[in-house]
């Protein structure tokens, strides 16, 4: 079975609880994100970007096995 | 310690920007450097002060975006010569130094010019988070 590392950063993290897990994957970006608001309904109050191997990735993106995907709530550098 | 070399666990000492300085003086045919230095700031928020801030990364990635504004400011500016960024990643207390970006051109205009340019895209794309840290021990996320 296909599977993804799932890495959760800054306020994604307090509400998820942890840093990252492995899970199932799903056919797409979409299908994860309706998931992960089902697990975690507070994401659905806050404000994030989906990251697939590194790259800002939306909607439809396919996903494959050994996929990283990153919930990236706003960036705060500098 | 952070998997990128553009992260420093913890403040970025003061004696590093003369290290780079100092690391510059072969190349000769620079005519500027042009250093943008962060400080962690003592806001008062709701009348609290902030004693440190907190920042996360998303180290494997960092690398690959400070490569992609590297590869923006070569293309805007012609006399750029080169760019190195240096940021904290974990606890640095108010008054230290948690980010340093050091712009060498053969000319001091495009320094300048490419000097406000990175640290907006640092500000925009750098998969960094901080959490203040007040002194009464609470803390928040800034968005």
């Amino acid at each position: 079975m296909a599977q993804i590392n799932l890495i959760y950063f800054g306020s994604v993290m307090d509400i998820t609880g942890m840093p990252s897990e492995t899970v199932a994957a799903p056919e797409t970006l979409d299908e994860l994100n309706t998931v992960l608001m089902a697990r975690f309904p507070k994401l659905s109050v806050i404000s994030y970007r989906l990251s697939v191997n590194r790259q800002l990735a939306t909607g439809n993106r396919q996903l494959s096995d050994g996929d990283e995907v990153a919930l990236l709530p706003p960036f705060a550098g500098g | 310690m952070p998997d990128s070399k553009h992260l420093i666990e913890g403040p970025v000492p003061a004696s590093f920007v003369s290290g780079e300085l100092a690391g510059h003086h072969s190349k000769t045919s620079a005519g500027a450097h042009a250093f943008f230095i962060g400080q962690v700031r003592e806001d008062l928020v709701d009348g609290k002060k902030v004693t440190a801030i907190e920042y996360s990364a998303y180290d494997s990635m960092v690398d690959e975006v400070v490569q992609s504004i590297k590869d923006l400011l070569f293309d805007e500016y012609s006399d750029l010569m080169c760019v190195h960024i240096h940021h904290s990643t974990g606890r640095v207390l108010s008054g230290e130094i948690s980010l340093v970006v050091m712009i060498s051109s053969g000319h001091r205009k495009q320094s300048f010019a490419a000097l406000e340019k990175c640290v907006e895209l640092i500000k925009e794309k750098l998969p960094v988070w901080k959490k203040e840290f007040f002194e009464d021990g609470s803390s928040r996320w800034i968005k």
